[in-house]
């Protein structure tokens, strides 16, 4: 996946998700500063949220989506004679 | 002098002035079948009568095979043949060669004669038929405008889709006019080009009365056709050409409206049914996603429990170190620290110290004052200066 700048475009759902096993690699790894390793589990949960948070606003979409679809009468734009 | 003459040479002569005759030679007669008998040889006999006067009759197996209906008797036919006689019996009778059902049967000859024509040019091809739209808006319908027929159509179309639109192109369907008429509703359709589909056809009636989609011309224009084209001609027993032509052939005019209108209820049930899929799809692709992060999220708190475990370890490591080199390890070997009694900085010296002056000991486990009463004597042991 391609490094995104900071600050340019919010990352996608996807991004989201590989960004939070990338922090989890780092964290684990004994290189990274310990500060830096806390920093990035704040990061982690903070982007964990975001994510449950984007999910669960779907999943309302979609109940609200399929009681519309549900009273939707379909009938074709054809012009009638 | 009698000339006296056998009955041999009587027939032979007979038979030899029939069979000089033009007329006898090969003549069409029209009658009705009696007496019929299609004997285990192969060969038909039977009397061909009309009201005032009969003829015995035989068709060999050798001409039997060239005709397409079953004779019965009482049934009014054409034949082909020639008038000669069988001398055995001095019986004259018809050799017949050909026949047919009588008024209908020369229809019959030139449509089977059509049929085998367009089939060798391959009009009748299954690569060569359209798809009908699943999916109709404008549906023409080339026929009669007073028949049964366009009424039932419109009504089955009409049950069972509201919004599709019906064009009628009304027609000629019967009598000599009525094949160039439907070549040019075909042709305008066609120029119109609004129609997705064509169902052209009429109601039942007797084969005279269907002839014109028996016609050359109408099976061209069919062929021709850009638009696909449903044939609904007469009863579901009827055959004709435009049926053998057509993109698809309905076996009624009822049955074509069916198959040009789609039923906007089942397409709405079934549309629902595909949003019913989608939404269900959709929210387990969510549940996947949930579980993902989740899973993730764990792993991240893991992780980072693991790497605070080891850094607690690491701690606790160098604090053992650390106590090895702290002052009171160094109290406990002996060591003890001195201050001043007013400045708390330690003396290292000897020099600062006079007699009489109160100073500070701090060892491992208390402070004490105390008191110089000799004063400062250089010390000479050097070694332990220079080699620190």
């Amino acid at each position: 996946m391609p490094q995104k700048l900071k600050g340019s475009e919010p990352m996608t759902f996807e991004e989201k998700l590989h960004r939070l096993e990338e922090i989890a690699e780092r964290v684990e790894d004994a290189q990274t500063p310990l500060e830096d390793a806390i920093a990035l589990y704040r990061d982690g949960v903070k982007i964990a949220k975001e994510c449950g948070e984007s999910l669960r606003a779907y999943e309302d979409e979609i109940l609200v989506l399929k009681k519309e679809a549900d009273e939707l009468v379909l009938v074709p734009h054809f012009d009638a004679p | 002098m009698k000339t006296v003459f056998s009955v041999t040479q009587v027939n032979k002569y007979v038979k030899k002035m029939m069979d000089n005759d033009a007329l006898l030679a090969g003549l069409f007669i029209e009658g009705e079948i009696s007496n019929f008998n299609a004997h285990s040889s192969g060969h038909f006999y039977f009397t061909l009568k009309d009201a005032g006067a009969a003829i015995s009759a035989v068709m060999f197996a050798s001409h039997t095979e060239n005709i397409n209906f079953l004779p019965k008797n009482g049934l009014k036919v054409v034949v082909f043949g020639r008038i000669s006689m069988y001398e055995k019996t001095g019986q004259y009778q018809l050799y017949a060669e050909f026949m047919e059902p009588a008024g209908i049967g020369g229809l019959q000859l030139a449509f089977a004669q059509l049929k085998e024509k367009l089939e060798a040019e391959g009009l009748f091809d299954h690569e060569r038929k359209r798809e009908i739209p699943r999916f109709a808006k404008t549906i023409a319908v080339i026929t009669s405008p007073t028949g049964a027929a366009v009424q039932d159509i419109i009504r089955i179309i009409r049950e069972r889709n509201r919004c599709v639109k019906i064009i009628v192109a009304p027609t000629i369907v019967q009598g000599e006019h009525a094949a160039p008429d439907i070549v040019r509703a075909i042709g305008e359709v066609n120029e119109h080009g609004e129609a997705d589909v064509i169902i052209l056809g009429r109601g039942g009636g007797s084969v005279e009365d269907l002839w014109a989609f028996n016609e050359e011309s109408v099976a061209r224009a069919i062929a021709a056709s850009r638009i696909p084209v449903i044939s609904a001609v007469g009863h579901e027993t009827d055959y004709t050409i435009a049926d053998f032509t057509a993109d698809l052939r309905a076996p009624t005019p009822t049955a074509a409206a069916q198959i040009a209108a789609f039923d906007q209820n089942a397409a709405s049930a079934h549309l629902r049914d595909l949003q019913s899929d989608l939404t269900h799809e959709l929210t387990r692709k969510l549940r996947i996603n949930f579980d993902d992060t989740r899973f993730l999220l764990q792993n991240l708190t893991r992780a980072t429990n693991e790497r605070l475990a080891n850094e607690w370890k690491t701690l606790s490591h160098r604090e053992a170190l650390l106590e090895k080199i702290s002052p009171n390890a160094v109290f406990k070997r002996g060591f003890a620290l001195v201050r001043g009694n007013e400045i708390d900085a330690p003396i290292t010296s000897v020099k600062s110290l006079a007699n009489g002056q109160t100073i500070k000991i701090t060892f491992a486990d208390g402070t004490v004052s105390a008191k110089i009463e000799r004063g400062a004597e250089p010390c000479h042991k050097s070694s332990k200066e220079a080699n620190p």
